[in-house]
């Protein structure tokens, strides 16, 4: 592509870096924002820069909060005797639309996938293992998605949780195989939640 | 299922081509280099979403394009259109009736297809990769879990040869990792064993069938299916394995390491078969491979004959066009140097067929 000015050239690189955007889109992207009148480019800049400089972890649970202490994490009303395990906030986002949980979270940050360079010691596991130990938590649910990857991490953490003296369980599977977690419609993921099984 | 149109832009060396398929039984003729085998090619693709011939997708483009597009009409209870476009630098999009697969797993097996090409020798006389890829190609089209479970073991000895590595080189070895890796190995293992080991044994007895009507002979043939986990399951191989795959920082045992082996009288064939019997072998196989398929799916592969008169005596090509013209078989691509050979044969049969001149 040959642009007539570095900046725009700049700009439309720097969007095709997100997923799933590829040069075409980017550009329209960038079309779009020169077209834009200049106080709603502050109001992008403003939330860029917030969330590369107030955003935080969660202590706790390791998912993304304004403090210290995420909302779920602070909320007393729910049950932090019980732990659900996600991959990433997305997941939290999902099981919370379903409104059918009222556990606290755990976010692990990926999946277990060597090919990809990443082990175990690179996922939020030795907090969750503190947590279990600190809080006397009764059961924790796997609620990773139904691949290769999902599955191996969630049959690694039963073995070192159940070390541990924990119940642990697994969604029950309406999900399709293959499929995330974040795709799964609220229904069919609330019900999982609610008919989960031990983890075997 | 019959193919009625096959359109080619910039495949290879077809820069725009056109057929429209009108009599079961069609033949490409022309001389070497003329693309004969590349039209056989591309119905093999939009079959197998692949080349017979080219691992690399990108070679299948002309020089000086960006693009290669393979389009069919096909007719099944009605007519779909299959299509498969490669672009350089955006990959490969595959469509059924106008709409694109997301996995181009789901097309494997909608329409099955058996190629008897030259290089098919490679199957008895190559490594043991050749022979799984015979059995895989074959299962793919008839068992939509076993391509999946087959993707799904491929990743994981992956990642556990990725593991095994790490492991090797910083001494630190986290067992229950292993133990999760070897749990995913052995639940796709156990699928894929079963269904090879049932495949042999249902596939034996039509290729002895065939074989016995090829070589017109008394030798005794044999398919034996060698596999590590004959007498145990994986995880107990993969368990037992351990201290030795970590010294040398990868998977050594598994059904990574099945193999066929062909024998004749109790010998094996690559070391005492004459050539003769070699040929009979492997045409036996690939008929029987099509009747598998047929059985399996309830209507007949497309079958791609590639230049068989190259490899075949007269006699044993004779022999093969009789059976396939007969009752049974469905569509035929026989791609040939010489049209007058093919033609006289299907004359004695009374067979029709159509010419196509490259
Ligand atoms: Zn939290």
């Amino acid at each position: 592509m040959n642009f007539s000015s570095k900046i725009i050239e700049q700009a439309v690189n720097e969007f095709a870096r997100f997923p799933g955007i590829g040069k075409k889109t980017a550009m329209r992207l960038v079309f779009h924002l020169i077209k834009r009148p200049a106080n709603e480019l502050e109001g992008l800049e403003e939330s860029i820069q917030r969330i590369r400089e107030e955003l935080v972890f969660c202590s706790t649970c390791g998912n993304v909060s304004d403090s210290e202490t995420c909302a779920i994490c602070a909320d007393r009303s729910r049950n932090h005797k019980l732990i659900c395990v996600v991959e990433d906030m997305r997941d939290v986002m999902a099981i919370e639309n379903t409104s059918q949980y009222r556990g606290v979270y755990h976010i692990l940050g990926g999946l277990i996938s060597p090919i990809d360079g990443v082990g175990p010691e690179d996922l939020n596991i030795d907090k969750l293992e503190q947590r279990i130990k600190d809080q006397e938590v009764d059961e924790v649910i796997m609620a990773l998605s139904a691949t290769m990857e999902g599955d191996t991490t969630g049959f690694y953490l039963s073995r070192r949780l159940k070390a541990l003296g924990t119940k642990v369980s697994t969604l029950s599977r309406g999900i399709s195989i293959g499929g995330e977690l974040e795709y799964a419609d609220e229904i069919t993921l609330g019900r999982s939640i609610a008919a989960r099984v031990p983890f075997d | 299922m019959k193919f009625q149109v096959l359109k080619l832009n910039t495949f290879k060396n077809h820069s725009k081509a056109q057929f429209r398929f009108e009599e079961d039984i069609v033949v490409f003729h022309g001389p070497n280099g003329a693309g004969k085998t590349n039209v056989l090619d591309a119905i093999y693709l939009l079959c197998m979403c692949r080349s017979y011939f080219q691992h690399a997708e990108l070679a299948n483009i002309q020089h000086e394009q960006d693009f290669y597009a393979v389009f069919a009409k096909v007719l099944f209870d009605e007519e779909q259109e299959v299509a498969c476009m490669v672009k350089r630098g955006e990959g490969k999009t595959f469509r059924f009736n106008k709409e694109e697969y997301q996995r181009l797993s789901d097309h494997i097996g909608k329409m099955p297809v058996v190629m008897i090409a030259p290089g098919d020798i490679r199957l008895i006389n190559e490594y043991s990769d050749e022979r799984r890829k015979f059995m895989d190609q074959l299962l793919s089209q008839t068992d939509q879990n076993y391509l999946q479970e087959l993707i799904v073991y491929g990743r994981a000895l992956e990642h556990r040869n990725k593991a095994l590595k790490q492991f090797n080189e910083s001494g630190y070895v986290d067992h229950h990792l292993l133990d999760s890796l070897d749990h995913q190995l052995n639940k796709a293992a156990t699928y894929l064993y079963g269904k090879r080991k049932a495949f042999v044994a249902e596939f034996s007895p039509l290729f002895e069938m065939h074989y016995k009507e090829l070589s017109q002979a008394k030798e005794s043939t044999g398919l034996v299916y060698e596999s590590d986990l004959a007498d145990q399951n994986m995880e107990q191989l993969l368990k037992a394995n351990r201290s030795k795959d970590l010294d040398i920082g990868r998977t050594d045992g598994g059904l990574h390491k099945d193999d066929l082996k062909f024998t004749l009288n109790g010998y094996a064939l690559k070391k005492f078969g004459s050539q003769g019997q070699i040929k009979s072998f492997l045409i036996a196989l690939k008929l029987a491979q099509f009747d598998f398929l047929k059985v399996q799916k309830g209507f007949a592969p497309v079958l791609l004959l590639d230049d068989i008169f190259e490899k075949l005596d007269e006699q044993r090509a004779t022999q093969l066009m009789a059976r396939v013209a007969g009752t049974g078989y469905g569509q035929i691509f026989i791609s040939d140097t010489h049209p007058e050979r093919v033609c006289r044969i299907f004359e004695t049969l009374d067979k029709p067929i159509q010419l196509i001149a490259l």
